[in-house]
């Protein structure tokens, strides 16, 4: 009786956290933001693609062959080996990105697009950085729920705060986003630069690694300390305080100011552009919906 | 998913190790520590060198990789990431591919001699003790491609 009785609240409790309604606007706009994402990461492959992707490239196909064809999956296994395949992948994914910004058959255009980034990874794992692989996922979790009604050609109205959609649409890409924290953290705490606060001034010297040199003023050992620490921090309030409603917005701002920094100086400006766009389903829908309807009120 | 961010030795994940094939296969495993637990903190260079048959030895430089400097800069992310792998201590498959064409290169110019070998050159910045402030490049090769029927 007592098991029975405890099933039960166990289910109630399953369904209410995974089946909920909650508006649907949050996982629109991460469909939007992952849409444009997609597309800048698909610009960047085919400007790169003679010498990342191409037969006679870097990493050539029958290099591919030999290494990953067997182990992944590609769908250039299956086509010809040409160029023309590659092509077409590319330039596939840059039609099912713009798909997914516009919100047209969503679910459909994410399961392809995370078709064509496997391929396409696939075939020079080499060149692929954690935005990528990001990515990937999110079109992943694209696939498996709406998210197209919505910020969206397919809808009547830009934002409809009836809409809603399960609770499990958003839980899954805030769990999968707090374990890329959480595994940061873990890492970073067993390296002793990042303990005794260098870290950053190592990072930020390598000029591989860097777009804009840091200026000189704030190149030193202090600000360094302040960097290093304040990145564990917020790393560290983005899987435990961000469930705390009075954290949550200055944890949100505090990550979002990171990223951006680290864009700015930084070379993994993808991996930035797509973790900011993760976040975005941890702001509370309805502070979303005030916000477009104030844009929308301001014009 | 949540299992496949944890530490190796953890039991979730090797649950999950041990379906590695389909994992991997499907683009749904990734090893995510950026920067950490050691973060970069080396200045590398890297170059190739062709050594011929005659004896003599031609340098060739990679697209993607300008000189800013002293100091060599990736084009991107992506550019970033290969200069890694080609100067790893651990990865061959990469170097040997990336050497392949530059042999292919090579061989397309109307100067091209018989190639015997394809080294990758890395070179470490290193501050002399005597001027902290001067950087020079040390290194040499550390990767050698044979050139087969050369």
């Amino acid at each position: 009786m007592l098991l029975l009785f405890n099933l039960e609240d166990l289910l109630k409790f399953w369904d209410t956290l995974l089946f909920s309604e909650v508006p649907a606007i949050n996982i629109c706009l991460f469909r939007c933001l992952t849409g444009v994402v997609l597309f800048i990461d698909t610009l960047m492959w085919i400007k790169d693609r003679r010498w990342l992707l191409y037969v006679d490239g870097w990493f050539a196909y029958e290099d591919f062959k030999v290494g990953f064809s067997k182990h992944r999956l590609s769908l250039l296994k299956y086509l010809p080996p040409n160029n023309r395949s590659v092509n077409l992948l590319l330039y596939g994914q840059l039609v099912l990105s713009m798909f997914l910004i516009l919100g047209l058959f969503s679910q459909l255009a994410a399961f392809l697009c995370y078709i064509t980034m496997l391929s396409i990874h696939s075939r020079n794992p080499y060149s692929c950085n954690s935005g990528d692989i990001i990515l990937r996922f999110f079109c992943v979790f694209l696939s498996l729920v709406p998210s197209g009604q919505q910020i969206s050609l397919a809808s009547s109205s830009f934002i409809d705060i009836n809409l809603t959609s399960w609770q499990f649409s958003l839980i899954m890409v805030q769990l999968f986003m707090i374990t890329i924290y959480f595994k940061n953290i873990y890492y970073k705490s067993q390296g002793k630069l990042w303990r005794d606060g260098s870290a950053t001034q190592k990072v930020l010297n390598v000029r591989n690694w860097t777009d804009i040199a840091l200026p000189k003023f704030l190149d030193n050992r202090p600000f360094h300390k302040v960097l290093t620490y304040t990145t564990l921090l917020l790393e560290g309030a983005m899987f435990s305080l961000i469930w705390i409603d009075e954290f949550r917005y200055p944890v949100l701002i505090g990550t979002i100011l990171l990223h951006l920094g680290m864009a700015i100086f930084m070379k993994v400006k993808l991996f930035q552009m797509t973790m900011i766009t993760g976040l975005v389903v941890f702001i509370k829908p309805v502070d979303l919906i005030h916000f477009f309807q104030y844009i929308s009120h301001v014009r | 998913m949540l299992f496949w961010d944890l530490p190796k030795t953890s039991f979730f994940k090797k649950i999950i190790t041990s379906q590695n094939k389909f994992i991997y296969r499907f683009g749904l495993a990734y090893e995510f520590s950026l920067f950490s637990p050691v973060p970069v903190s080396q200045n590398f260079l890297f170059s190739f060198e062709i050594e011929n048959v005659n004896g003599s030895v031609v340098l060739f430089d990679l697209n993607g990789y300008s000189m800013k400097g002293s100091y060599q800069h990736s084009k991107n992310v992506r550019y970033a990431k290969l200069h890694h792998h080609y100067l790893s201590a651990t990865e061959t498959f990469s170097k040997k591919s990336i050497c392949c064409y530059v042999l292919q290169e090579y061989l397309k110019g109307p100067s091209a001699e018989v190639p015997k070998y394809i080294h990758i050159m890395r070179y470490c910045q290193k501050a002399p003790k005597s001027s902290p402030d001067k950087w020079s490049w040390r290194g040499g090769r550390i990767y050698t491609y044979t050139v087969p029927h050369s």
